[in-house]
């Protein structure tokens, strides 16, 4: 138990320094933190203002319904959905092929401590991220529904348990595809490939399942609950258990899931050794083809090297890449379902906007998932010393990787805005207005991306995850990038009261263009002053 | 000429990595620097290649201040640092093709340039592997060959022998003396007190961010050796 805590405390060190994520510098940090605390705010107030409003109503509605049980069933969901996404992450590299595994394996320490002590590493990132998304259902089931306070335990035991049978499950997947992937060639290619599969596979599972299931959860509750718990009874436990304080569910609950984990950390324990051994006897492979150069401009040479960087971190494709691969799939999808996509188009915002909007909403939503300048300067990490050794000027890198940004978003948007309005039959001009709105969307959200990252640069970092999820250039990016978009919302909506949504686009994207010139100004001068200063060790 | 002049760091306001160095490097130049771990020798290497800034003085990289005209001077420059942390997502071409990208090599001289050092330090078959795939010492000959390739004036190297195996050692001096002759000048620290006797001209001794010895590597160890004027020193 000792040596448990002792490595505990090494690895919530490596995990949650809280001077490694605010910086060395005092002076820095104070900026820092201050710019964080407003980002907090802002997420805060964003993601109260919509999640925890939808869920706030739906509770209305359930309990009115005599359903407010059904809440529980959506919180047992998303805590097992961001479970999974997790685990399939970092499952390979945190509990599989890790990296300090040369360092802990000739300690004398028990393998199985090591194990135990980076999976609760690993279910405090779950939890801290479960958390965020779970607390708003559980204020409104408890809200509308009525504290009890033998409830309310019952579901933060649920909160810690229901992770467990998700991250035994996700490992296996996470594993077998770093495996079945290590076998080609190009194997990071292939495992973001399957990664993609994977996701793209669960959410038409989930919208099958959905239109499945005969049963109407507004209309039959216990029907609903009935239909899914066929499929996985601890989801019947734990409703049971926090609805009736049933202490024979709560007792299944417990016993079924830490039983599992606990088998799983005694049996996993080989499997574990024998991956990290396996990983450190890697051969390099000799090639008989010749060598031969390419030549290009730095800027080019930038971009490829970004766009290289990109398709061998498969976290890095995945994320940054996801918006990209929807849009593609919609486009795709709506020459062969047109009815289907439309209907969904429409029902998405339910604003009452005509279909011309509900396309730009969509295809902006996915843009906006592009942030990869916010992010691309802090995953130079230990290799910045290269940039700033050579004779480039600190604007022609962030150059670079601004074309990277604008290449790997806008062709795929301009083709789904074609695809989509031939589909929609949405008339030449606003097709071609349209583009230009998507135009000032990339380019905006590329500058502002790239001033971000020059403000809260982080180099120091172990797991590309720490830059591509866990950053404040990761969340800035993303939240910045929608914040722009409902800014866009508000001016089409009260320009298209007097005016035309031809007149409407144009003007935004006017406003979106000129703020984009600003963003580039700001960044180029930036870049200049800040590159010198960022000291990597 | 490699020109530095009252050159000071000091980090946090507190530690002083380098008080006010003065060191002249000429063409033909093997200098070699030689200090204890913490002496001060990487930040002073990495304030000449512009990779961090310094307080105080004056660094001019054959007259181009490597404050005021930072890209003029970096033209001439190649660094090597003591961990070859390159691009893992690049194959070996890749990165050569990058740096010869942004040093404006000609196709066809960085095609035979590549040829020629990859032959030498026996890479060439796996040039086209992922960067990720080499051994510790793969990476250090390919960041090796990334500095050849532009034919530097100024070669600024970080324990360049750490890692290398006897024969790219061996390949590597040589290639120094080569560089020399054409009228390159090599300033690199070390720790390995044999090859810095053998190989250099020129030797400066660091302690605790101050010069302590240098000169001519004859005038400075006179009869003795290198290792005993490093050890007496320290004691002093």
């Amino acid at each position: 138990m000792t040596m448990y805590k002792k490595l505990l405390k090494v690895f919530f060190k490596e995990n949650f320094d809280l001077k490694k994520m605010l910086g060395k510098n005092k002076k820095m940090s104070v900026g820092k933190a201050i710019l964080i605390a407003f980002l907090l705010i802002y997420m805060i107030g964003a993601f109260v203002g919509t999640f925890g409003y939808i869920f706030f109503n739906l509770g209305d509605i359930f309990n009115q319904m005599g359903a407010i049980d059904l809440l529980l069933v959506y919180a047992f969901m998303y805590s097992t959905i961001l479970t999974m996404m997790f685990v399939i992450f970092r499952a390979n590299g945190y509990i599989f092929n890790y990296k300090d595994y040369e360092l802990l394996e000739p300690l004398p320490i028990k393998p199985r401590t090591v194990l135990a002590a980076k999976l609760t590493v690993m279910l405090i990132f779950i939890y801290l991220s479960t958390f965020v998304f779970l607390a708003p259902i559980m204020f409104s089931y408890f809200y509308h529904g009525g504290f009890n306070v033998f409830s309310f335990i019952i579901f933060l035991i649920g909160f810690i348990t229901i992770p467990l049978i998700p991250t035994i499950v996700f490992s296996f997947f996470s594993l077998l595809i770093s495996q079945i992937s290590s076998r080609f060639r190009k194997n990071n290619l292939i495992n973001i490939v399957l990664l993609f599969v994977l996701f793209l596979g669960i959410m038409y599972l989930s919208f099958s399942f959905n239109s499945l299931s005969s049963v109407n959860p507004f209309l039959n509750q216990q029907d609903f609950m009935d239909s899914i718990s066929k499929y996985y009874p601890p989801v019947k436990w734990f409703t049971e258990a926090v609805a009736t304080k049933s202490i024979l569910d709560l007792f299944l609950l417990l016993v079924f899931n830490i039983g599992l984990f606990a088998g799983f950390i005694y049996f996993i324990q080989g499997l574990v050794r024998k991956t990290n051994q396996r990983g450190l006897t890697k051969l390099t492979r000799k090639n008989n083809k010749k060598a031969v150069s390419k030549q290009r401009s730095i800027v080019t040479s930038i971009a490829v090297k970004e766009a290289k960087k990109f398709v061998n971190i498969p976290i890095y494709a995945l994320n940054v890449g996801m918006g990209v691969v929807m849009l593609f799939v919609l486009a795709i999808a709506s020459l062969f379902f047109k009815e289907d996509i439309g209907l969904f188009i429409s029902e998405i915002g339910g604003l009452g906007f005509e279909i011309e909007a509900m396309v730009l909403i969509v295809i902006g939503f996915c843009m906006s998932m592009v942030y990869s300048t916010a992010i691309s300067l802090s995953l130079e990490g230990k290799n910045f010393w290269i940039l700033k050794s050579l004779p480039i000027k600190p604007q022609t890198v962030m150059h670079g990787k601004m074309l990277f940004n604008i290449l790997l978003a806008l062709p795929v948007a301009l083709v789904a805005i074609v695809l989509l309005s031939y589909s929609m039959e949405i008339t030449l001009l606003k097709t071609v207005l349209m583009m230009l709105f998507a135009i000032s969307l990339s380019l905006l959200t590329t500058c502002f991306g790239s001033l971000i990252n020059l403000f809260v640069p982080k180099f120091d970092w172990r797991n590309p995850t720490q830059i591509v999820k866990q950053s404040a250039g990761a969340l800035l990016g993303m939240f910045g990038s929608w914040f722009f978009l409902i800014a866009n919302g508000f001016l089409y909506y009260f320009i298209t009261k007097s005016m035309s949504f031809e007149i409407a686009v144009l003007l935004v994207s006017t406003f979106n263009l000129l703020l984009a010139i600003s963003a580039f100004m700001l960044v180029n001068k930036m870049a200049e002053s800040l590159f010198i200063k960022f000291e990597v060790y | 000429m490699l020109k530095i002049t009252n050159v000071s760091k000091t980090y946090n306001n507190k530690t002083k990595a380098c008080n006010n160095i003065s060191l002249d490097i000429l063409p033909g130049d093997i200098y070699g620097f030689i200090g204890h771990n913490g002496a001060g020798k990487t930040t002073l290497l990495k304030s000449i290649a512009g990779i961090i800034n310094f307080d105080e003085g004056e660094i001019k990289v054959f007259g181009h201040s490597i404050k005021e005209n930072p890209l003029a001077a970096k033209r001439l420059i190649a660094y090597i640092p003591d961990n070859p942390d390159i691009y893992e997502t690049l194959s070996g071409i890749q990165y050569l093709d990058f740096i010869g990208d942004v040093f404006d090599v000609r196709k066809d001289k960085r095609q035979e340039l590549i040829d020629k050092y990859a032959e030498m330090f026996e890479i060439k078959d796996v040039l086209n592997n992922p960067i990720s795939s080499y051994s510790h010492g793969m990476k250090q000959k390919i960041v090796i060959m990334s500095a050849l390739i532009h034919e530097p004036k100024v070669m600024l190297l970080d324990e360049p022998f750490v890692g290398l195996d006897p024969k790219a050692s061996y390949l590597l001096k040589e290639v120094f003396k080569e560089l020399c002759a054409n009228g390159s000048l090599i300033f690199f620290s070390t720790h390995v007190l044999e090859v810095a006797e053998k190989l250099c001209t020129k030797v400066a001794i660091i302690q605790q961010g101050k010069i302590v010895a240098n000169g001519l590597t004859h005038e400075v160890i006179k009869d003795e050796s290198l290792e005993e004027i490093f050890l007496e020193l320290l004691k002093e």
